[in-house]
């Protein structure tokens, strides 16, 4: 069996201890593998489709959420609050929350930033989702964030920071992205459409080791920013979850994708972060035959 | 002169009280002609280890430092997971103290606990006081550990090379004419030969394996007959690097280059003096620099601290009812750091938080002075000859953190007959905030000082001709305890945590003869904390239940000598996960608990053998030797990973089955 060195650095302990942890056993699930449903990103959005918020002005949130069979429908429960300052951990509101609602997922979902909010105070998203039953968030602890159905509550947040003079921020744009598997075109689709598998979608064999490319476009960054990909497949298997592409490089990446072993609809999702507030996604469907 | 000896393999001796005086022989000049006398202990609990038995002990692959662990009071730890001082007594291992020769030492072990940074061949003796001790020390609220270098061999030229799977070390010693001698050592790591087959993913590239290496030198000169002095060179560096092809699948931060550099250089210059059968003199300064920098993904971090020691004492025979020692213990601090990334490791109690990715980044350049200036008196007292006194106190001023603190301590035995002694002792011990917690833009600067209040009580009794029996209790109670805030909010530590440790420790010892010795060691603990008024008292993150090490070493004949130890510790307590919640701004999950440390891992168990053989082959001694840990390959626990959403868990195994073998020759 092979084995995973685990890397361990420990923050200026020793000052630099290497261990060296032997993982053979007891493999864990990974996260590029949908095997249950997850929030996948949260955005928040001017009017305008920025991620910068400014106070007194309309906003919208979204969230994508899906399962091993892609969209996964539920009932998300979700708060905004001006954000506490804190360094670790899940965030907590310094006052009382000013927007509040239990939506469907998948739809935006509008709320006004107030205007009384400091100048470039963080704000806060804090939520659950439920697959199942109903949403409640009414508890400061996040353990008590819960659905009254039987699924797991899905439970989340997000950092943004509002808009100043001096700083904007518009979210990754995807309009030139271009995806590639094995040198083959697949075409995008709405995140909330099922997998398909028909004549459109191009069709690989089952079980092999193929390159997906990613072609993301000059706009799709700002400057300085360094992008974070996320990658999700239904079926298969990313070779890893995360790529990033830095300031200085062509925007562009590639891992590899084990197909299934069977033949089957695969649903993936590319998820990027500009980490400064800016989310945007996409997805696409494989065909294994 | 009645002087009571215990010796333990394992190494551990306990002085006991002589009825006559004489300088501690911690501080007694090893002059010629001047006959050695066992000191009166004048701490409740001292265990030393002598230089015949620091390098033997199964399982510590001949390391002097780590030998202590067979000690009762000293907790065990992950292999290579603790680079600093043992914890004692259920305190942290930042709340004791190394020293060398009275300085304290800047880095303890290569790479979290491999080997110690000082060849243990050169090492007289290391002495472990858990708890209580004299008022000599400081600035720590647990216990000491106490490494006494010897002079370097003055007969005639000596040479030492030893070669191992782990490392290998040079040492040469001599004469250099008239009253001088010198010894010099250097050690460097063979991991590096290895280290890149220990690696099967693709993806990782070895820039630079990890490498570490030591050295020693050290200058003995002997003025006259009163005065001698050493010149000590002594300093270490670990480094490695890796470039990680990918991010770590539940952490975007940990990608890119992941790499260490750590080291330190001290000059240390020790005079002793000897002006009479009454008053001794002890003169120390100890300087150097410790630069270190690393990158772990996105975080960096760059620092050089230079520390100075300065170290006076006194000792005065006044009467034959009363010794005096007083001192001055000055140390010194610069530190410059930069560094920027996410906050640092949350503190003891607070469990991991998840990824590094996420939450905010710091960047720090900070610089830190601190002038740590003490004082210390301690008088012995016997007002008849079976009973013993030492009241002390100590004076610590703290100039980074504006603090005075004052600690009162006093011990006392009582001889009950030959061989058979109590012992008992209390003390205020007052320990300094870490640098970075008190260092502007992270810490607080209004940090104060924190202390333990430490109360102890035992027995020693003689069992026989070759038994020994040494039995202790312990209380400990801290005060004004340093505390993470929440989130690291600021001001992001703040004083007002306390907590309690107890227990009991046992110390068996059967020496057969010089080289045939067995031995049981036993503590049963418990260590709590409380992190604020208010909130709810919980197990210290390396409370151990019980601890029992059995051990022996065996002269089998022809060059033969065999040893084995076996260790059996409770788990490590453990904050279960409840559930996680999904930080979107980073893709990765932040773990909830619901309350801490309230499971335990599962205990640990192992055995450990060692075997060597002595070939004596004209002029050289040459040593082979074999040394396995973890003979039967325990699947120890040493703590849990879990999945990236934290709903699955899976052990992490401690180390597997590991031999050692090595070759030692000796002119």
């Amino acid at each position: 069996m092979k084995c995973n060195v685990v890397v361990v650095g420990q923050w200026l302990g020793a000052g630099a201890l290497l261990t060296l942890t032997s993982a053979c056993e007891d493999a864990l699930k990974t996260a590029q593998d949908l095997r249950e449903a997850r929030v996948l990103g949260v955005k928040l959005s001017t009017a305008g489709d920025e991620a910068s918020l400014l106070p007194g002005e309309t906003a919208s949130v979204e969230l994508l959420l899906a399962g091993p069979d892609g969209p996964a429908p539920a009932r998300v429960a979700y708060e905004l609050c001006e954000a506490a300052e804190s360094m670790r951990g899940v965030p907590y509101c310094v006052a009382t929350p000013f927007a509040r609602d239990v939506v469907d997922a998948g739809s935006p979902s509008a709320y006004d930033v107030p205007d009384e909010l400091a100048d470039a105070a963080r704000i806060s998203l804090r939520g659950v989702a439920c697959t199942s039953g109903e949403p409640a968030l009414e508890a400061e602890d996040p353990l008590r964030w819960s659905c009254s159905g039987e699924d797991a509550p899905l439970r989340f947040s997000f950092d943004a920071r509002l808009g100043t003079a001096s700083f904007t921020n518009h979210h990754p744009d995807l309009v030139a992205l271009e995806v590639t598997l094995d040198g083959v075109g697949l075409a995008l689709e709405d995140v909330a459409a099922a997998a398909g598998c028909d004549a459109a979608v191009a069709g690989f064999d089952a079980d092999r080791r193929l390159t997906l490319e990613l072609r993301l476009g000059d706009d799709a960054r700002e400057l300085d920013e360094t992008l974070q990909l996320s990658h999700f497949s239904t079926g298969g298997s990313f070779e890893r979850q995360y790529s990033f592409v830095a300031p200085e490089s062509t925007p562009f990446a590639s891992l590899s994708f084990h197909t299934p072993a069977s033949g089957s609809a695969v649903k993936q999702y590319l998820v990027l972060r500009d980490g400064r507030g800016g989310v945007s996604w996409a997805s696409w469907s494989v065909c294994v035959r | 002169m009645n002087v009571f000896r215990l010796l333990c393999w394992g190494a551990v001796v306990v002085a006991s009280p002589g009825r006559a005086w004489a300088a501690d022989d911690d501080e007694e000049p090893e002059f010629e002609g001047v006959a050695e006398v066992e000191a009166p202990a004048r701490e409740p609990t001292k265990r030393t280890l002598d230089e015949a038995q620091l390098t033997t002990i199964p399982g510590t692959r001949g390391d002097a430092l780590r030998a202590i662990e067979i000690m009762p009071g000293v907790s065990r730890t992950q292999f290579a997971s603790n680079g600093g001082p043992p914890l004692l007594r259920g305190s942290a291992s930042g709340e004791s103290l190394v020293l060398f020769d009275g300085a304290p030492a800047p880095l303890i072990y290569h790479f979290g606990g491999l080997t110690s940074v000082f060849n243990s061949h050169l090492l007289e003796s290391v002495t472990l006081y858990p708890g209580n001790f004299s008022t000599r020390f400081g600035r720590a609220s647990g216990g000491a550990v106490e490494a006494r270098i010897r002079d370097p061999k003055s007969d005639r030229l000596h040479a030492m090379l030893e070669l191992s799977a782990i490392d290998s070390f040079v040492l040469t010693e001599g004469p250099l004419g008239g009253s001088s001698s010198l010894a010099l050592a250097a050690r460097r790591s063979n991991i590096d030969f290895f280290f890149e087959a220990l690696l099967d993913d693709d993806s990782t590239a070895v820039v630079a394996a990890p490498v570490y290496w030591d050295y020693q030198a050290i200058l003995a000169h002997r003025f006259d007959s009163v005065n001698k002095l050493r010149v000590l060179a002594y300093g270490s560096s670990d480094a490695f690097e890796l470039h990680l092809g990918k991010a770590a699948n539940d952490d975007p931060a940990l990608q890119g280059e992941l790499g260490s550099r750590i080291s330190f250089h001290h000059l240390q210059v020790e005079l002793e003096s000897r002006f009479s059968d009454r008053v001794t003199q002890q003169l120390m300064l100890s300087v150097g620099p410790s630069p270190g920098h690393g990158r772990l993904g996105t975080t960096d971090y760059d620092y050089t601290a230079w520390d100075a020691a300065l170290r006076a004492s006194w000792s005065l025979l006044a009467t034959p009812w009363l010794r005096l020692d007083t001192g001055l213990d000055v140390q010194a601090l610069a530190v410059e750091f930069r560094y920027h990334g996410p906050a640092p490791a949350p503190e003891e109690g607070v469990p991991s938080q998840g990824a590094l990715a996420g939450g905010s980044q710091l960047l720090l350049d900070s610089t830190l002075r601190a002038l740590r200036p003490a004082g210390f008196v301690e008088a012995s007292i016997r007002p008849v000859p079976q009973l013993l006194f030492v009241p002390g106190v100590r004076v610590d001023y703290f100039s980074d953190q504006h603090a005075w603190t004052v600690d009162p301590r006093i011990s006392s035995r009582f001889e009950l007959a030959e061989g058979s002694a109590l012992k008992a002792g209390v003390g205020r011990f007052s320990q300094p905030a870490e640098y970075w917690q008190v260092m502007e833009g992270f810490g607080n600067p209004a940090i104060k000082p924190y202390r333990t209040l430490q109360g102890s009580a035992g027995v020693q009794q003689a069992v026989g001709k070759f038994v020994r029996v040494d039995v202790d209790g312990f209380y400990k109670r801290w005060q004004n305890r340093v505390l993470g805030t929440a989130g690291g909010a600021p001001p992001t530590y703040v004083n007002g945590g306390t907590g309690t440790a107890y227990g009991l420790e046992l110390l068996l010892d059967a020496k057969v003869t010089e080289h045939t010795r067995a031995y049981a060691s036993y503590t049963l603990s418990r260590s709590t904390r409380r992190d604020g008024a208010g909130k709810p008292k919980r197990l210290f993150d390396r409370d151990q239940t019980h601890n029992l090490t059995l051990g022996g070493s065996f002269d089998v004949g022809y060059g033969f000598q065999v040893g084995a130890r076996f260790r059996y510790v409770s788990g490590s307590p453990y904050s279960p996960v409840a559930g996680a919640v999904y930080d979107a701004s980073s893709d990765t999950y932040r773990p909830l608990y619901a309350a801490i440390n309230d499971a335990r891992l599962p205990a640990f168990h192992q055995l450990d053998l060692r075997a060597e053989k002595l070939w004596r082959l004209g002029p050289v001694d040459l040593t082979a030797y074999l040394e396995v840990m973890n003979v039967y390959n325990a699947k120890n626990q040493e703590g849990l990973r879990y999945s990236f959403d934290y709903r699955q868990a899976a052990g992490v195994q401690g180390m597997p089955f590991f031999p050692n073998v090595g070759i030692r020759g000796a002119l």
